[in-house]
């Protein structure tokens, strides 16, 4: 696995895509440090502008950098296909697991890496911005691990969507497709219904038991009151969106063993 | 003779269409052992079962005096290659991948093998080569864990007649002074009767028969006269009338 491990990382290292990341990176930070700035200056919005804010959308998979990055990693994943280099891993005898893992492994790497990294520029120019005022640094973990185990649980969805289609268009589709219909659903849920204490706290198990509708809801409503995450439930979100992922992840290595490649 | 890879009953069905059936085939330890078949007839998906990129429906393949990790190299429809990487990133990756350390001198030694050592300080990418290129520089990353079975499906396609010769004599040359075993499907039969040394004929999913081009050429007939001899006498039997 060490070796497929090395040869992923070169290949990525030595390729356009990782330059691009970079700048993509850098590009959005500063365009998000530059709107901050300016809503400050212009006392807009600023009385529920949390630094967390930041952190959190910043893990969104449907804007700005998120969206791109998806993209960026389907590319790449698919290239692996395209190119018929996956079956050469196979020919040379690494068993479909060993693969199936070692993408896996680079995939939640470069991701888990870029969006920390992304997240905290974002949280440490907003709060440079904006203040720090009343945010405990145990809260800023605590939303880290959620944020990035629900980000795991993304992406091993998306590396099950590339194994099975095959296909840049096809998992792109699917992955922004999914996302978008869950941002609409997740929407009329909010705009429709009368968020009291009943519904919020469903509302709350839903989150914990779907992962992928924390990297959503930032997305269209920010930090909404009574959905803060904190303690037990804080936990368990973390431990649900691991168990969830896990499966995911005997699901895509079951089907791994099962299919051809032609 | 020691053989390196023997098929029993190999079977591989597509939803309802058997596209392989029941196949047994033996290739020796320094055979070019050409599988001859019409398109269709189940040579692309032999090669991808013994290459483990396919899950047979039933049988079994024995690849047990093949050796471990490494011990196999296929090149499969089109080469395996990473089109925005140079030839030298693309051994870099495959000595990588096969946990080679220190491959530089290695990468030189395949490269003059397949004669690509204008590439050792060149940095052109793949996407940028020729077929024939392409095709050699498969081979090169093939060689590069010192294989000892190399499996090629239809090589010939697509090169033009200098690149066809240059092909076939590395197989020989591999062949004899590296004692690599090869596989080599194909449908160009007067390229294949110029390096092979045992033929199999596979028509719609099912091995007619394996004989050894000794016996062949003993019989004073040319390789397309045998081969439409087998086929067409199979052909007959399931369609009389026409």
């Amino acid at each position: 696995m060490r070796n497929i491990l090395k040869a992923d990382f070169r290949k990525y290292f030595n390729g356009k895509l990782f330059i691009a990341t970079i700048i993509l990176l850098v590009v959005f930070t500063a365009l998000n440090a530059v709107i901050n700035y300016f809503l400050k200056l212009n006392n807009e919005y600023t009385y529920f502008i949390n630094p967390l804010t930041f952190l959190e959308q910043s893990f969104s998979p449907t804007q700005d950098f998120g969206i791109l990055y998806l993209i960026f990693m389907i590319v790449i994943l698919v290239s692996d296909f395209n190119h018929n280099t996956i079956r050469n891993k196979i020919i040379i005898g690494y068993d479909r697991n060993t693969i199936y893992l070692s993408t896996l492994i680079f995939t939640l790497t470069t991701t888990v890496i870029s969006f920390l990294v992304y997240s905290l520029l974002n949280f440490l120019f907003a709060g440079l911005i904006f203040g720090f005022k009343g945010i405990k640094a145990i809260k800023v973990v605590e939303t880290l691990l959620m944020y990035v185990c629900a980000l795991i649980f993304y992406y091993c969805l998306v590396q099950l969507m590339v194994f099975l289609t095959r296909s840049t268009i096809g998992s792109i589709g699917i992955m922004i497709g999914l996302s978008f219909l869950i941002i609409i659903i997740i929407s009329s849920v909010f705009t429709s219904a009368k968020l009291n204490d009943t519904t919020i706290k469903s509302l709350k198990y839903v989150i914990i038991f779907i992962p992928v509708l924390r990297l959503m809801i930032p997305t269209i409503g920010g930090r909404l009151p009574g959905l803060e995450f904190t303690g037990f439930n804080a936990v368990l979100s973390i431990f649900v969106s691991l168990v969830v992922s896990g499966i995911l992840v005997f699901v895509g290595l079951y089907l791994n063993k099962k299919l051809d490649y032609n | 003779m020691d053989y390196i890879v023997k098929t029993y009953n190999l079977t591989k069905d597509f939803n309802n269409f058997r596209a392989l059936d029941n196949v047994n085939i033996t290739i020796n330890k320094g055979d070019i052992y050409g599988l001859v078949g019409e398109n269709g007839a189940g040579k692309s998906t032999l090669i991808r079962l013994i290459s483990g990129l396919m899950i047979p429906t039933s049988g079994s393949i024995d690849l047990q005096n093949l050796g471990g990790f490494g011990s196999l190299s296929a090149i499969v429809e089109s080469p395996a290659l990473h089109p925005s990487c140079s030839a030298v990133m693309n051994l870099k990756l495959q000595c990588d991948l096969l946990g080679i350390k220190n491959c530089n001198d290695r990468i030189e030694k395949v490269l003059e093998i397949v004669g690509l050592q204008d590439l050792i300080n060149n940095n052109k990418k793949v996407k940028h080569f020729s077929l024939g290129m392409k095709q050699r520089l498969a081979i090169a990353m093939a060689l590069i864990s010192n294989p000892k079975f190399i499996i090629l499906d239809e090589p010939m396609n697509g090169l033009d007649p200098l690149g066809i010769m240059q092909m076939r004599e590395l197989f020989i040359e591999l062949n004899q002074n590296h004692n690599i075993t090869f596989f080599i499907s194909s449908h160009i039969l007067s390229e294949l009767d110029k390096v092979a040394t045992k033929y199999g004929f596979i028509s719609r999913g099912k091995l007619l028969l394996e004989i050894s081009a000794d016996e062949i050429h003993k019989s004073n007939k040319t390789i397309e006269e045998f081969y439409l001899g087998v086929i067409g006498g199979i052909q007959y039997a399931q369609h009389p009338k026409s």
